[in-house]
Order: C-alpha cells, then sequence, then structure tokens
C-alpha cells in the first residue's frame, strides 16, 4: 500500500506493507534522523513528531501517519543551519555520542512548543521517554533552559 | 499481524461500526495502536483507525457534574483536561498522567486502555472508583451501556462482541462532598507499576461516609474493587484510625501476582499501606482528618 503523508514540510507518498512500522519506512527513504534503538518501546531514540505530538516511530505503524503531518530531525536544521535548539545542545556539551540526539531534541521541541519557560520537573518530564547513556542528563536539562532562553531572545528558527 | 491487508479511515461512528459489522471478527478497531503493535494475530486482515472521527474526541462536563468522555481522547489528553471535576481530576486525570512517558501518553487511548485490560491498565482502576460506564455501539445490535465494574469482571475483549466499538466513557455526578484519589508505586516514574490504589469517599451532611470506593490494580490479574473494605468505611466517621484499620485488611481481601518486581507478600503489604493512604488522602480532602492528626486542629 501507498502512504500518504506531510513530511518534514513536503507531500510524500511512500510504499509500506500494512503492518509495517513507519521507523522502518522512514528507514528505507533514507531518513535514518529517526534512529533503530531498543525497537521495543523504551529508549525514545526513534522519537519523531506527529501533528505536534511526539510518538515513537518503532512503535507507530506507518499507515497511522496516512495524511498527517511528521517531522523528523531533518525537518529542524542541519549541521550549516542549526535550529536554536540544535545549537543549544552543542554549546551546552550535552552531545556525546549522540545516538539519542534526534529523539531528545524532537521531544524539547515540542515541549518548548507548548511551554517556552518550562521548569525543571516540566522538562524531565518531557524527556522522560528519552534515554540517553553517556550525558546523565545534567546537561541535557542545561541544553533544554539555554534552547528556552535563545527562543525567548528571538533567535531565527527555520 | 502478517494477513493484515488493508487500513480504514472513517469519519463517522456509523461507519466505523458497518466495517466491523461486515468484517466478520477479521476486521479490527485501533486505537493508539501501541498494543496492537506488538501482536502476532494471523486473524486480522484489516484496521479501522477510528482517531479521525470527531465525535469520539470529545471531553464534556454537563452543568450536575456528569461527565461524557469520547473512547479515543489520548492519556495525554486526560492528564491535561482542565475541565474535570476535582474528583474526576484526582483520580482518572492523575491516573492518565502517570501512564508510561509522554510519547506513549500522545497515543494511548481511552478506549484502547479499557478494552486491552492489563494488570498494569491504569484508567480501568481510576473508572472503577468513579463508577464509570462504557457505552458500547454496534450495527448489529445499535447500543449497550455496560458498568466498567461488569467489563472487567471477566475481560473486556471477551465481554465485546466482534463488531462492537466502545464510543464513550460516563462518568456519573458525585456529591458535593467527595474526595478522590490514585496512586502508585513503582521502580521509576515510566516503568510499569508494583501496585496502583484509586479511592473515593462520598459524605453526607452529618459528615458520616455515604459511599466509598476502594480499587487495587497491578498487584492482581485485573483491578478489583475491594467491596468488603468499602463497606467497612461506609456508615463510618472518616478517622485516621479507620483508614489504618483498613488497610491492614487488604492482604486477606486479594491474591496479589509475584514477578521478578516484587513477590506476591511484598505486593500484599504495599497493598495495604497504599489503601491506607489513599483513604487518608480521601478522608483529608472532605474533613481535612489529616490535619487534625497532625494537631492542626478542626
Ligand atoms: C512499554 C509500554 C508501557 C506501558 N505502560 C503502561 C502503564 O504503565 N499503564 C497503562 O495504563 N498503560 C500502559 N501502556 C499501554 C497499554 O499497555 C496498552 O498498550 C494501551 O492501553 C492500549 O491502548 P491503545 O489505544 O494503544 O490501543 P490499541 O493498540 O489501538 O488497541 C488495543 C486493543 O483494543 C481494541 N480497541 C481499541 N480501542 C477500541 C474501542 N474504542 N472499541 C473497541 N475496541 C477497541 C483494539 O481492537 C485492540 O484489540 C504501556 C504500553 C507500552 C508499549
Amino acid at each position: 500500500m501507498k502512504v500518504t503523508f506531510m513530511l518534514n514540510g513536503r507531500a510524500v507518498s511512500y510504499d509500506a506493507r500494512p503492518d509495517e512500522m513507519l521507523l522502518e519506512v522512514l528507514r528505507r527513504e533514507g531518513w535514518l534522523g529517526a534512529r533503530r534503538g531498543c525497537e521495543d518501546n523504551n529508549c525514545g531514540a526513534c522519537t519523531v513528531i506527529v501533528d505536534g505530538k511526539t510518538v515513537l516511530a518503532c512503535a507507530t505503524f506507518a499507515a497511522q501517519v496516512e495524511g498527517r503531518s511528521v517531522t523528523t530531525i531533518e525537518g529542524l536544521g542541519d549541521p550549516a543551519n542549526p535550529h536554536p535548539i540544535q545549537r543549544a545542545f552543542v554549546d551546552a556539551g550535552a552531545v556525546q555520542c549522540g545516538f539519542c540526539m534526534p529523539g531528545m531534541i524532537l521531544s524539547t521541541k515540542v515541549l518548548l512548543d507548548e511551554t517556552p519557560t518550562p521548569n525543571l520537573e516540566a522538562i524531565q518530564d518531557a524527556l522522560d521517554g528519552n534515554l540517553c547513556r553517556c550525558t546523565g542528563y545534567v546537561k541535557v536539562y542545561d541544553a533544554v533552559q539555554r534552547a528556552a532562553a535563545a527562543l525567548a531572545a528571538g533567535e531565527e528558527t527555520t | 499481524m502478517k494477513n493484515l491487508e488493508r487500513w480504514y479511515y472513517p469519519k463517522s461512528i456509523p461507519e466505523a461500526l458497518e466495517l466491523l459489522a461486515e468484517g466478520g471478527g477479521k476486521v479490527k478497531v485501533i486505537g493508539g495502536g501501541t498494543a496492537l503493535a506488538e501482536s502476532r494475530s494471523p486473524d486480522i486482515v484489516a484496521l479501522v483507525d477510528i482517531t479521525r472521527i470527531d465525535a469520539l474526541q470529545h471531553a464534556t462536563v454537563e452543568g450536575d457534574g456528569r461527565c461524557t468522555l469520547g473512547a479515543v481522547l489520548t492519556a495525554h489528553h486526560l492528564a491535561e483536561w482542565l475541565n474535570a471535576p476535582p474528583v474526576v481530576a484526582r483520580t482518572l486525570c492523575k491516573a492518565a498522567g502517570t501512564i508510561s512517558h509522554r510519547m506513549h501518553r500522545n497515543v494511548i487511548t481511552l478506549g484502547g486502555n479499557i478494552v486491552q485490560l492489563y494488570a498494569w491498565s491504569d484508567l480501568p482502576v481510576a473508572l472503577l472508583a468513579l463508577d464509570a460506564v462504557c457505552v458500547l455501539q454496534s450495527a448489529k445490535n445499535g447500543t449497550r451501556r455496560l458498568p466498567i465494574r461488569k467489563l472487567t469482571t471477566v475481560h473486556p475483549a471477551k465481554e465485546l462482541l466482534f463488531h462492537e466499538m466502545l464510543t464513550q466513557v460516563e462518568i456519573p455526578a458525585l456529591p458535593a462532598r467527595s474526595g478522590g484519589t490514585f496512586v502508585k508505586f513503582a521502580r521509576t516514574e515510566t516503568d510499569y507499576a508494583f501496585a496502583t490504589v484509586a479511592a473515593r469517599v462520598d459524605l453526607d451532611g452529618d459528615g458520616v461516609v455515604s459511599d466509598c470506593r476502594i480499587v487495587v490494580g497491578c498487584a492482581v490479574p485485573r483491578p478489583v474493587r475491594l467491596e468488603a473494605l468499602e463497606a467497612m468505611v461506609t456508615g463510618q466517621d472518616p478517622s485516621p484510625g479507620l483508614a489504618a484499620e483498613v488497610g491492614s485488611r487488604v492482604g486477606t481481601h486479594i491474591r496479589p501476582l509475584g514477578d521478578f518486581r516484587a513477590s506476591a507478600a511484598y505486593r500484599a503489604e504495599l497493598c495495604s499501606v497504599l489503601v491506607k493512604r489513599a483513604l487518608l488522602e480521601c478522608f483529608d480532602q472532605v474533613v481535612g482528618v489529616a490535619a487534625i492528626e497532625r494537631g492542626e486542629g478542626a
């Protein structure tokens, strides 16, 4: 079957088996920013945004996004032109191996869209499902606060 | 689901019901898909995605406090439901906010959480304390209303006919002096809980308990009301002593599960403590007994 949806602002129509997961389809089509981590609901590395809400691409059928709007990390920014959230993560030293970063940053994006000045508890809650085995999270929380400040100061978004 | 061939995206309830009725059991509803994502069933040939049906998205409170909730409301929506009456907020909405993490709460639906009833399903625990009624609709049989109590006695998946869909949940109005809570004990915020408890206490005009609900979840295969203990509370004056007394008896009224997370004996003890705390919290909400206990005066 074909699944037709908006991906990072462009209309796409991809082949998918009816029982295939969104993560499989995205990666096959070259969107490798959605990471294949545990593939079992646990790590959050495959997080993508669907209609403004984070979901796990490993636990979402591709067919569930028919007609919806999907954002992967590629839709935020790239090394030449990073999104303020991406820049804040780098500046805060929150990126080590980087594997979990797409999920972390997309969860942060939704958090800051909904709550521009989150307190620590709100940040922790928003990132609950995104596991990082390198940083110990302290610098990640710091990065989210920096990102919030940068966005509040009107830094340009892509 | 190796035989899955088709997806449907109906815009209305009748359309969805028609698809189920014609499907003869091989066509299933999908809500959030978090449980179906794990399904290995060879019997399912088509899925009906009901999350785009406007008539299943409502969360309304009537003037008298009655609530009606559409079946595809997500756990996140319930957790953030600002208009919920106080006791609903302290039970159902609190329970919804404790489910797993945000990526799951964004998709898990009220209907899916009820129908695919696991030991760890949190919303039915709260709904049992609220005397919720589930509305089931079918193209063949019309509409029937089943109390959540009835739906969870066996298992919802057995109770529902293949052509039936859970369309909404109704929560009756509660008396003015009513307290409620949901408590969960888990290793981490996102792990399956060791035990959960929901409780509700209604007071009459004389300050005597007129009705009470005590529900245990997670520690047992399916959420259960402890009716013998509810009866011990009803007709009494709320007091810390009563909460402790009822809590101490929980172990003899449940048969807890034991697994690698916690033994059955540990869970029984835990449920005792959680029931005591839950009752104390309810009492505190309705008469402030905890304040009296702490010596802060009436
Ligand atoms: C890792 C993980 C951790 C979790 N932790 C918790 C937890 O701590 N607490 C908790 O409560 N839940 C938890 N859940 C969620 C729970 O296990 C179920 O997956 C979830 O409640 C199912 O809801 P859904 O909307 O995704 O259902 P779906 O997967 O869409 O459907 C499940 C079943 O219900 C049927 N169904 C769905 N909606 C309807 C309807 N309206 N009418 C008739 N039939 C219907 C479907 O046909 C299917 O058979 C967790 C899930 C995962 C994956």
